[in-house]
């Protein structure tokens, strides 16, 4: 790996020229928390880095009227302390703070975790509950990528080799009088570092009366070769009172076409089943109670 | 391919020709003997090789050399006086007995100042927060923790 040529360009336009001359050599990297890893394992297939760390454009983090948008070069620390992440995206705060380390996290950007494209990715079900669009750049001009779209096999994605994630739109949740809140959990066999046993996220929407759930985005990892919606659980709940969101029936939806885990050595694939059917109805009480609503009492 | 880099390295400015693929940790122990950085996993994952790079506590196994270029980094070897009067942290960990085979404790210390900087008094969970990723087989975490909440308490 010492003998790579490695580039700091301090512009996209920079950049994207780097790897127009370059092509399939290079390789981008920002954090390089995977891409160090692979490296040092011997597992890199390039003869060029191109850093993606001086790229101004990829490390603002900013809220503009009703969408949240993240550069791809903004690191987990800050979405971490960010009270604004906090605030509008706590779905996704929450998939911060139990990822890696502190020293991981000072380094690893959200953008590497969703073009690593693991299917542990655990900022990846917090966006794709919420509905975040992939902004990909390339000489050719931007592009957007709903996330449902972007994970098109294990560890591949829609994004093409020349485009760089300049970052994610993401529509916020509460826009308008709606009431809407979310709740992501890990399932892990230690609390820091290590990646997920599985993982569920859960984002809700209420009726204007708040007595119904208008909408539900219902996602899981390590459950099928990508990170994945879990449709049918979504279903199931969208139009329903409150208390079904809690209920283990309601559960047993998520268990859909998407959700087909396998046996691994870190878990079976009968253990990942039996904790998504717990921890979907566990991550949309959470929701509810994040609106105030006492889960409680709901189920 | 070598490029020259400049950066700062525990209060002074130094040079070095690195390679492309070069990990800061190769860099620090190979160039400037600096063997307070240690390697255990190389992946990551045990926080050994922890130093502190513009105030930013990270691993540095799997940090690019040639991003430190125009950087401030400390390691261990940088917190004692020149006279080799220790550290408030360091202090604390040996009075505290924080300390036992030590192969740990630069990572340990390092994950601590970095959190003081930032916030000088930080909470119990706080502290476990920061040192989350510093693996110690010996301590049980408890004397660290301990050590850490007693050098804040020096500071303030
Ligand atoms: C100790 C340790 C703990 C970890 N814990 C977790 C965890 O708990 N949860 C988890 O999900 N992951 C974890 N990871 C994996 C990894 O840290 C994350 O996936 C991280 O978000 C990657 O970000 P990065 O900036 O370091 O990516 P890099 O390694 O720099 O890049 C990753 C990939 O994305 C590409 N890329 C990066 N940015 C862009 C961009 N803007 N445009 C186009 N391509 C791009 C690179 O070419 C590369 O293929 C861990 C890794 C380590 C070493
Ligand atoms: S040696 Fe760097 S984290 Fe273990
Ligand atoms: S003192 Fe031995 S590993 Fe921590």
């Amino acid at each position: 790996m010492k003998h790579l040529d490695y580039y700091r360009p301090q512009s996209l336009d920079e950049a994207l020229a780097l790897k127009g001359e370059r092509g399939a050599e290079a390789l981008f990297i920002a954090g390089g928390t995977d891409v160090m890893v692979l490296g040092r394992q011997k597992k890199l297939d390039c003869a060029a880095l191109i850093s993606l760390r001086g790229l101004a454009e990829l490390t603002q983090m900013k809220l503009e009227g009703d969408t949240f948008f993240l550069g791809a070069g903004v690191t987990l620390s800050r979405i971490l302390n960010s009270p604004e992440a906090a605030r509008h995206l706590p779905i996704l705060h929450d998939a911060v703070q139990v990822m890696g380390s502190t020293q991981m996290r000072n380094v690893a950007t959200v953008g590497g975790n969703v073009m690593t494209a693991a299917s542990s990715g655990d900022t990846l079900g917090p966006l794709l509950c919420l509905e975040a669009v992939c902004r990909l750049v390339s000489a050719q001009g931007e592009r957007r990528v709903p996330m449902h779209e972007m994970f098109t096999g294990p560890r591949v994605t829609a994004a093409r080799a020349d485009e760089i994630l300049l970052g994610l739109d993401i529509p916020l949740p509460t826009s308008g009088d709606r009431k809407s809140s979310g709740c992501f959990i890990k399932l892990m066999r230690r609390a820091a570092l290590d990646l997920a046993l599985i993982n569920v996220s859960v984002q809700l929407w209420l009726d204007e009366a708040g007595e119904t759930i208008a909408k539900a985005r219902v996602a899981a990892g390590v459950v099928a070769p990508t990170p994945v919606r879990l449709v049918e659980s979504e279903e199931a709940l969208e139009g329903a009172p409150l208390a079904e969101a809690l209920k283990e029936q309601a559960a047993d939806h998520a268990l859909g076409r998407s959700c087909r885990p396998r046996d691994s050595d870190r878990c079976s694939s009968w253990y990942r089943e039996e904790m998504v059917r717990v921890l979907v109805p566990r991550a949309a009480g959470r929701a509810l109670n994040r609106m105030g609503i006492d889960a409680g009492q709901v189920g | 391919m070598r490029q020259v880099i400049e950066f700062e390295l525990n209060g002074q400015e130094v040079s070095a020709a690195v390679t492309g693929g070069q990990t800061l940790l190769d860099l620090l122990r190979d160039e400037f003997e600096l063997y307070g950085v240690k390697e255990g996993c190389g992946a990551g994952e045990c926080g050994a090789c922890t130093v502190i790079v513009d105030g930013l506590a990270l691993t540095a196994c799997i940090f690019p050399a040639r991003e430190v270029e125009g950087a401030s980094v400390t390691t261990i070897e940088g917190l004692a006086s020149a006279q080799g009067e220790l550290h408030p942290i360091q202090e604390s960990f040996v009075n505290q007995g924080a300390v036992q085979c030590g192969f740990c404790t630069p990572g340990n210390v390092l994950s601590a100042k970095a959190l003081l900087d930032e916030n000088p008094s930080p909470s119990e969970e706080e502290i476990r927060v920061a040192i989350a990723g510093n693996l110690c087989r010996c301590t049980g975490y408890t004397q660290i923790v301990e050590a850490i909440q007693d050098a804040a308490g020096r500071k303030s």
